[in-house]
């Protein structure tokens, strides 16, 4: 579904990914793992769209559409999400004018029926619920105030709403506690089918253990340099990121 | 000498000129002159003072309204500003707002090709509040607007002013308060989205006359084409006020390479125990918040105009609008 090809991306000619390659099938769960200044921000940036990278080879698919080629917000019409490691605050914008301005902006993107005032607040009030967002924080300004742990449950709220093809998580883990970290998990979880992937971007495997990805990737020097099953997060979580100690 | 020329002079006059105003032949027709003498007040900016005179020299007209008094019905004013005759006009309205009375005052600048000298004068009495809603629609951008307001406000009383549009040709909108009653209270908001080569200044002299007085100055622009917005405010604090809190914010989003925003504050405070703060802002659109909306979906003109709406609303932030003031500003 997503398919990563020899990808190679500097900022200010400094290289940041230098041939990174990796291959996401529906219904797969990817995590990608590794040190800081790997590259795994950036690699989540550029999927998503974000200015200021140059991009010096390569190519990235999401099943027949060339992502490198469309704005943010194509992309997101197309099935790609992001859940940002910091969400931004958005002052003056309303939480619940902007899932309604995203939710429509996509459905009209992808050839459905925009939602009316009603279908939407039904709609929005419904995934709100599970994952512990109140109408309070709804009315207030987008991310606005919120804690860390509500910024990332809105990200989820967001995911959940605009239902992508693949959905990346941007470190959504660091900073969480542990029933934060379920709502994410479960957010995640509950989208899992055949028709559906993510790539989860993380340093921690408290994450992994409850979403217990396909495969788990290891990134270093801006490209993979080992591919496995959870196997391989438990091997991190005991020798670390470091090759010297161990094969990784 | 000109009015143009002597304001030129004038520091606080830098990025306003009346020199294309004045070489337009105005038609002025003024029915019969009303002699009645009128006191000038006094603006303590030798140019706004010059403004003032010249307007009370030539008005023919001098309107005197007296809200919550018991003879008059009249408890919201709303005017339209315009000449009824000619292109041009000279106009002084002097609104007396009695104590413990609370009242709006609405004005629609409604002009085209017009050259506006109106004068306000307001006398808050003891507790009266008066909220002053001033909406600016140019419908050409041709026109020279002055409208210089002079308010006064007596122990407890509270005067708000919102100024919205999108400018004028010339346009300066001066506002002086006095704080001259304990426990007043002067608060002004002015937003404005200026096109083109639309201008718009908004200079303010805030003075702190008595003790426990608070005031706030918060000012948006939003410039685009070639257009210039100017805000220049001014605290100043007696001796004997005490315990004043006096703020100050103007912030500009600035969408072109050619639009300009001039923002002058001021403070001069003689009292010890103050709260003052001053600030001023300008830059482009958040390119972080660009790229959070549209990675959203939602397209990059629909998240400008997110980001626009919501910069330019955050100025009534703790203060009542009505709705048609609220959508005057969208």
């Amino acid at each position: 579904m997503l398919k990563i090809e020899n990808l190679h991306v500097s900022i200010n000619e400094t290289k940041i990914l230098q041939g990174l390659s990796l291959n996401i099938k529906a219904g797969e769960v990817h995590a990608i793992m590794g040190p800081n200044g790997s590259g795994k921000s950036t690699l989540a940036n550029v999927l998503a769209g974000k200015d200021g990278y140059s991009i010096d080879q390569g190519s990235v698919h999401l099943e027949d559409a060339d992502l490198l080629d469309m704005a943010p917000e194509e992309r997101a019409a197309a099935g790609m999400f992001l859940a940002f490691q910091y969400p931004i605050e958005i002052p003056g914008v309303i939480t619940q004018n902007f899932l309604k301005s995203s939710v429509n902006a996509v459905r009209k993107a992808r050839g459905e029926e925009e939602l009316d005032a009603l279908g939407f607040l039904k709609a929005m009030k419904k995934e709100a619920a599970k994952f512990g967002v109140s109408d309070e924080k709804l009315k207030r300004a987008l991310n606005v105030g919120f804690s860390g742990g509500e910024k990332k449950r809105m990200e989820v709220l967001q995911m959940a709403m605009l239902k992508p093809k693949i959905a990346i998580l941007d470190e959504t883990d660091s900073g969480l506690d542990v029933d934060a970290l379920k709502v994410v998990a479960d957010g995640v979880n509950a989208q899992r089918d055949p028709e559906h992937a993510f790539l989860i971007i993380t340093h921690y495997r408290r994450l992994l253990d409850m979403i217990k990805p396909d495969v788990v990737h290891v990134m270093k020097e801006g490209k993979i340099i080992k591919t496995g099953d959870i196997t391989l997060a438990d091997q991190i979580d005991d020798v670390g990121f470091n090759p010297q100690k161990e094969a990784i | 000498m000109s009015l143009a020329r002597a304001l030129s002079k004038i520091e606080g006059w830098k990025y306003t000129s009346l020199h294309s105003a004045e070489q337009t032949q105005w038609n002025n027709n003024a029915a019969e002159q009303n002699n009645e003498p009128l006191e000038t007040p006094k603006f303590t900016n030798e140019g706004d003072h010059l403004i003032a005179q010249n307007i009370v020299q030539h008005c023919d007209d001098v309107t005197q309204y007296l809200l919550g008094s018991k003879q008059s019905t009249t408890r919201d004013l709303a005017l339209e500003i315009k000449p009824a005759k000619g292109n041009a006009f000279y106009k002084v309205i002097h609104v007396t707002v009695e104590a413990d009375h609370k009242v709006t005052l609405t004005e629609l600048f409604k002009t085209t090709q017009n050259f506006v000298n109106y004068l306000v004068i307001i006398e808050l009495k003891e507790n009266a509040q008066l909220s002053h809603y001033r909406m600016i629609d140019d419908a050409t951008q041709q026109s020279t607007i002055l409208a210089p307001v002079f308010v006064q406000a007596q122990k407890g009383a509270t005067y708000t002013q919102i100024v919205t549009g999108r400018g004028a040709k010339t346009a300066r909108f001066t506002t002086q308060g006095e704080l001259l009653g304990a426990s007043s209270h002067i608060d002004l908001r002015g937003v404005h989205k200026l096109n083109d080569d639309a201008h718009m200044d908004q200079t303010i002299v805030m003075r702190h006359m008595a003790p426990d007085c608070t005031s706030n100055q918060s000012i948006r622009y939003i410039v685009d084409g070639e257009a210039n917005g100017t805000f220049q405010g001014q605290i100043h604090v007696d001796q004997i006020a005490q315990k004043t809190a006096a703020f100050q914010l103007c912030k500009s989003l600035l969408l072109s390479d050619r639009g300009r925003v001039n923002t002058k504050p001021e403070l001069e405070i003689y009292a010890d125990d103050v709260k003052c703060s001053h600030g001023a802002t300008s830059g482009a659109l958040d390119q972080n918040m660009m790229f959070y909306l549209q990675s959203r979906g939602i397209p990059e003109e629909k998240a400008r105009s997110l980001l626009m709406e919501a910069f330019l609303k955050d100025v009534f932030d703790g203060i009542y609008v009505p709705p048609a003031v609220q959508e005057f500003v969208t």
